[in-house]
């Protein structure tokens, strides 16, 4: 049983390892080993004669590549990680900070229909985001907003408080109110206790909803190519612009990139890993 | 004048349970008092009230000549200790204790001097640098005390402190607190379902239930002159013997027995006689005749359930000499120790 679940585990990941590993092969090749329709695996030292060899050189030109501005884009790959950095972060930020605010008020006060209004955020997940693209880009040009990082900012943000509240609402509820009431007595008002208390009680729980957002932020498509296709452009609507130009396609560089792109929300990922799942518990109350 | 002054105070939570009823209570400067009750009583809703985490439906709170019944607890100058730890898992002891005092702007010098003291002063400066989580249980509520007491408050309020730790502890920290309370002389309430620790640290004790205080007095006076018979059995352990008999002529009769003159208050009728079992003495001949259910050797003296026509009686005697079970032995009462109750409202005659 123990080496039947191993398999399939083990099957299951070279599965959906295989398009990075594709990537990452794809990164080190030249552009004509990358489109060959020769499918070229097997990195060699010398230069194979036969073209329908499967060995190709292997070389870190890509890398060096993504400083280029390429045909069919204004600007090179890093300046476009800088938009997706800053919207990413900004919007991850913004809506953590908020959701965890709201989630307070949610956990801590009677608020009236409290379960209504918490159903009613969660129904703004119902509808695919890009349904409402067309209005979106109406309403922002009317405010001058695409093109622009604040413009996807706020978008992202507000895409997001919906999951912020509910996942911070379940890390919130967990914190014993008898840490709050003590700092109400040492002399702090609500707002000291949930900066000093709270904050740094839910810090893992934040960092959990954080990586759900960044990756979300991160890797969103439909909008950013809408809005942001001519500034502000983060990496997805980058790599999707560089299509169709005068020269083709720069498969090593869009490899390297997409690379690159996926190494900070795969170690963000990563390090939360252990409680992406499992409810955190804190602190020394015994319930 | 008091120092606290509680007048009307009533608490019904939203649900429309009526947890305080109405209680009116003055501490005087530097008293320990303890509130005590069994579960849903209205301890700890008062004593949270007090603090200000709850707020009175009606009634008024006075700390120090002030009026602090709606005042937010940062404002009223309170120590308050929680009966589950309540202490920050992310601060250090030290951090723990110094917290109070970063909020009332104590210089960083002589934060660090009062918390350094403090911790000496409860034995805590090994651990000075532990987080909560690696610390027992009686190292917790120590911990907890010291931050209560680091900033001197005014009054000090305490919810069931020991109820989490174990028996030996327990007493310790019990010691642990009336030293302190003595020695800074801070007025304390203190909240606990355990008479023996209600006794052990009182200056006075008020007895709670339904919401209502039953008698507010010195332990002593609890223990002696149980102003009810909810006092009467709740305090004192084993619990208070209770006979059901009526007042003819004068006598207390009960069961067919004759067991002696009945008080001038009580009229003739239906009557509870109420006596402590050291007050009962076994032997060969007295009031009431029974036969030994279980003798209980608890070391200073035993404990000796007798089962008699008319209700089991728990005397209390010396250590020397053993009780069959199952022997045949008469009762007799103290006279002095003796208490009437009304049998219709519980109260007691005088």
């Amino acid at each position: 049983m123990k080496i039947l679940q191993g398999a399939v585990v083990v099957l299951y990941a070279l599965f959906a390892l295989l398009p990075l590993l594709w990537l990452g092969i794809t990164s080190i090749k030249d552009r004509d080993a990358a489109i060959s329709p020769h499918a070229k695996v097997i990195p060699v030292l010398t230069a194979p004669n036969d073209p329908t060899s499967v060995g190709f050189v292997p070389q870190l030109d890509a890398f060096r590549g993504l400083s280029e501005v390429h045909a069919g884009a204004h600007a090179s790959f890093w300046e476009h990680v800088t938009s997706s950095v800053v919207i990413g972060f900004v919007s991850t930020a913004a809506s953590v900070l908020l959701g965890a605010a709201c989630a307070y008020g949610f956990s801590r006060y009677r608020i009236g229909g409290a379960k209504d209004w918490l159903f009613f955020i969660l129904s703004t997940r119902f509808m695919p985001p890009l349904a409402v693209v067309i209005p979106v880009l109406l309403m922002y040009r009317k405010l001058e907003l695409p093109g622009t990082h604040l413009g996807l900012i706020i978008l992202y943000t507000v895409f997001n408080l919906s999951l912020s509240v509910w996942l911070m609402k379940g890390f919130i509820d967990e914190i014993p109110k008898a840490f709050e009431e003590a700092a109400f007595v040492d002399g702090y008002t609500r707002f000291d206790a949930f900066w000093r208390i709270i904050v740094p009680q839910s810090a893992t729980g934040m960092a959990v909803t954080g990586v759900f957002c960044l990756i979300s932020a991160w890797n969103e498509y439909g909008f950013a190519m809408t809005l942001n296709s001519s500034s502000a452009v983060t990496v997805p609507a980058y790599f999707a612009g560089l299509q169709g130009n005068i020269e083709g396609m720069p498969w090593p560089q869009v490899a390297a990139g997409a690379l690159v792109f996926v190494a900070p929300v795969a170690v963000l990922t990563f390090l939360v890993r252990k409680h992406l799942l499992r409810g955190v518990t804190f602190g020394t109350i015994k319930q | 004048m008091s120092f606290v002054a509680i007048r009307g105070l009533e608490k019904t939570y939203p649900g429309g349970t009526r947890a305080v009823r109405g209680i009116d209570l003055d501490i005087a400067e530097g008293e320990f008092v303890v509130l005590l009750g069994p579960s849903g009583c209205g301890k700890t809703t008062t004593l949270r009230m007090l603090a200000g985490l709850e707020l009175p439906t009606a009634g008024t709170i006075e700390l120090a000549g002030r009026e602090v019944t709606h005042l937010r607890p940062a404002l009223r100058d309170i120590g308050f200790v929680f009966q589950f730890y309540g202490l920050y898992p992310h601060m250090t002891v030290a951090e723990n204790v110094a917290f109070p005092l970063e909020c009332a702007g104590v210089p960083r010098e002589e934060r660090q001097n009062r918390v350094r003291y403090m911790l000496e002063r409860l034995g805590l400066e090994p651990l000075a640098s532990k987080y909560p989580r690696t610390l027992s249980g009686g190292d917790q509520q120590r911990v907890a005390l010291a931050r209560a007491m680091v900033r001197r408050p005014a009054l000090s309020l305490m919810d069931e402190p020991l109820g989490t730790l174990d028996a030996e502890r327990r007493a310790e920290m019990a010691e642990l607190i009336r030293a302190q309370q003595i020695q800074q002389r801070v007025t304390t309430v203190y909240v606990t379902h355990d008479q023996e620790e209600a006794m052990r640290l009182a200056d006075r004790i008020v007895v709670m239930s339904g919401g209502e205080i039953q008698q507010a007095a010195s332990p002593m006076e609890v223990y002696d002159s149980p102003a009810n018979r909810f006092v009467a059995h709740f305090v004192g352990s084993p619990a208070m013997n209770e006979l059901r008999g009526r007042v003819e002529g004068g006598r207390f009769l009960c069961g067919g027995a004759d067991l002696g003159p009945a008080p001038a208050s009580a009229a003739t009728g239906e009557v509870l006689f109420g006596v402590r079992p050291e007050h009962v003495s076994l032997g060969e001949e007295g009031h009431l005749h029974g036969e030994v259910l279980v003798d209980e050797y608890v070391g200073s003296s035993r404990f000796v359930y007798v089962q008699t026509a008319v209700g089991r009686i728990t005397a209390r005697v010396g250590a020397a000499e053993p009780w069959r079970p199952g022997a045949a032995v008469a009762l007799k009462f103290d006279g002095k120790g003796v208490r009437w109750f009304d049998a219709a409202t519980g109260r007691r005659l005088p």
